[in-house]
């Protein structure tokens, strides 16, 4: 089986994208594929959720493999080995600004990725990138490398407006930058859902003028099970755990499950 | 004291994610037909005898792209030809009687047919069946105005040169094939066929299509009475006014179809409601003959009238249950929106609103 390559992006800042993607990779764990979490975020919220500390230096993170002259030793730390086997993680954080800089003046800039992934295979069966907030250079450098988009957002307007925009991006960057295979965007999750906000309610379809489903299905998008807002889900980051670990009973677990599920059948 | 501002609406925020959608797929069609044209042997341009020329044939009846030729874009065309000639070769096979067949470029060739022009710049390649059936659906779905059904009609036809199998034997794959992929039902169509389903998934695919969506969206529009759905691909009436007449009842339809082959949309909506309107006088002169003498004929007769023609009693239940029940209801709206059940059906109800406003629309009242 090729190695699945899923980018977990949204075009707004604290949408979930860190959560969603420690959850899955402990969902794939679960389901014996072997996983490593990438962070692309100089907010290194990835490192705080994977219960890791902030790598002492750059030669620790994913800018060393960022470079012209990387080894091919992937900078790697394995995840809550104690409790599960098979994840591991390259960590992001603040070095990324500095990454971004030297990725602009490379010739290749946005495909060292890939091309780093192609020359250094990694063993792992599934790797899950983790994108900043909003659109940047860290959304091509992982779509160039991805078989896969997965778009996280929240639900007010402005939220949709953005992941809209982010679809629209998405087909424009892949058409541009000429990926072969193309990316294919496997779904958008709705997260963060309060079914006392009537925006949210409106959003997720009970208005047949702002549906987003509707939308959605119009793009041929897949959508996801929505994730309400909980504290569980919050505290379990906080705590370094997924929420698989953290609080087994949650349903919100079988959401991800759900996911890390189609992640695997899709290929 | 809220301020009252202005929220965009959802149609606003997708319309540009379509546009970029729609760009990415036509890069990559375009790349796709530039590689199948490479791969095929090419004899080059030639200038050809429009009296040589043929529309493809294709084995079995299998379904050809672009049947129905809208009579207004064709005139633009033919204006255009004639301004400028043909600008861009038409690329066609040959047969084995020594004709050409059109692969690509048949609304040209006909426009020059109709023009008395003599010869048309084209392309020769040789091309089996299923390369020339795909190379004219990709370069068709290039072409702006192709209707859904057209498309839909199109690419089961790729589908069944592919699978080997009858129209209604596609049809039931793809039920089939859905089932399986959603559900995981495997029943006696699919069993010993897996690897099919990726065949069709592939082909799917190059026209940004899944079988979930096609299967739901796509198929249903395949469902018109048979003579309605050749007339379609015989190109005697536009898909529009195709669908128009196959809601109407079936007695209609042999008439509808024999005049709707030049009326625009409007002149046949306005066809039927004439239809309508006569059918209605009709059952009222019948009825009002077959009255009993102990009624006063008079009331009866209005009576009946106002049924016929689905007035009076219809009108008022519908107030009643319908305008009534939503005001009822609005005043319960913020409870009853937490209750997810009432959220499934605010939803269906909201959906035949949106066909109401379409029905409107139509029928030129103005929402």
């Amino acid at each position: 089986m090729t190695q699945i390559r899923v980018a977990t992006m949204s075009n707004a800042g604290g949408t979930g994208k860190s959560t969603m993607v420690v959850n899955l990779a402990y969902q794939l764990a679960r389901k014996d594929k072997t996983v490593c979490i990438m962070g692309c975020d100089p907010n290194g919220s990835l490192t705080l959720f994977a219960g890791l500390d902030d790598p002492p230096d750059a030669n620790q993170t994913l800018d060393k493999v960022l470079r012209k002259d990387f080894d091919g030793e992937w900078p790697l730390f394995p995840v809550w080995r104690d409790r599960i086997d098979g994840i591991d993680a390259c960590l992001g954080g603040l070095v990324l600004t500095e990454t971004a800089k030297r990725l602009d003046q490379e010739s290749r800039g946005s495909y060292m990725l890939a091309d780093a992934l192609e020359d250094y295979p990694l063993p792992h069966d599934v790797v899950l990138f983790d994108c900043p907030g909003t659109i940047e250079r860290f959304h091509e450098v992982t779509l160039t490398a991805s078989t896969q988009v997965l778009i996280v957002t929240k639900l007010d307007d402005k939220d949709v407006d953005a992941a809209l925009k982010l679809c629209s991006w998405i087909y424009t960057a892949r058409k541009d930058l000429r990926i072969k295979p193309p990316p294919e965007i496997l779904g958008l999750v709705p997260n963060g859902f309060r079914k006392d906000r009537a925006m949210h309610r409106g959003n997720m379809g009970t208005d047949p003028d702002r549906s987003l489903p509707a939308a959605l299905e119009v793009l041929s998008v897949r959508l996801f099970s929505k994730i309400r807002d909980s504290a569980h889900l919050a505290n379990a980051g906080a705590n370094g755990l997924p929420l698989g670990i953290y609080r087994p009973g949650e349903p919100i677990n079988q959401i991800f499950e759900k996911i890390a599920g189609s992640i695997i059948e899709e290929n | 004291m809220v301020a009252k501002g202005r929220r965009r609406s959802i149609n606003q925020m997708v319309a540009g994610a379509i546009e970029s959608k729609k760009e990415d797929e036509v890069s990559r069609l375009r790349e796709e037909l530039a590689e199948l044209r490479a791969h095929s042997q090419s004899v080059g341009v030639c200038e050809i005898l429009v009296d040589n020329i043929t529309a493809l044939r294709l084995p079995d009846n299998l379904k050809q792209p672009r049947r129905y030729f809208d009579p207004v874009k064709l005139a633009k065309l033919e204006d255009s030809i004639q301004k400028h000639g043909v600008l861009e070769p038409i690329t066609v096979r040959p047969t084995s009687d020594g004709r050409f067949e059109t692969v690509s470029g048949e609304r040209r060739w006909r426009c020059c047919a109709a023009l008395g022009i003599k010869t048309i710049p084209a392309t020769i390649r040789e091309l089996d069946d299923e390369t020339a059936l795909e190379i004219a659906l990709i370069a068709q779905l290039l072409n702006e105005g192709i209707s859904v059904i057209e498309q839909t009609d199109s690419i089961i036809g790729l589908l069944r040169l592919r699978l080997d199998k009858t129209f209604d034997e596609t049809t039931r794959f793809l039920h089939a094939a859905h089932n399986y992929l959603s559900k995981g039902i495997e029943g006696n169509t699919i069993s010993g066929d897996e690897d099919k389903i990726g065949v069709v998934e592939a082909i799917l695919e190059e026209f940004g299509l899944k079988i979930g969506s096609f299967v739901s969206n796509r198929l249903p529009l395949l469902k018109m009475p048979n003579p309605i759905l050749e007339a379609v691909r015989e190109g005697q009436v536009s898909p529009t006014n195709a669908q128009i007449i196959a809601k109407q009842p079936e007695e209609w339809h042999s008439h509808l179809l024999a005049i709707a082959e030049h009326l625009t949309k409007e002149e046949l909506q306005r066809r039927i409601s004439e239809l309508r309107a006569q059918k209605a006088q009709q059952q009222l002169f019948n009825s009002s003959d077959s009255q009993t003498s102990s009624s006063p004929p008079s009331n009866d007769a209005m009576n009946l009238a106002a049924t016929a023609a689905g007035s009076g009693d219809e009108e008022s239940e519908l107030d009643q249950y319908v305008f009534e029940g939503i005001k009822a209801i609005r005043k319960r709206k913020t409870q009853l929106l937490m209750n997810k059940k009432v959220r499934t059906r605010l939803a269906r109800i909201a959906k035949e609103l949106k066909e109401i406003k379409a029905i409107a629309r139509e029928a030129g009242i103005d929402i």
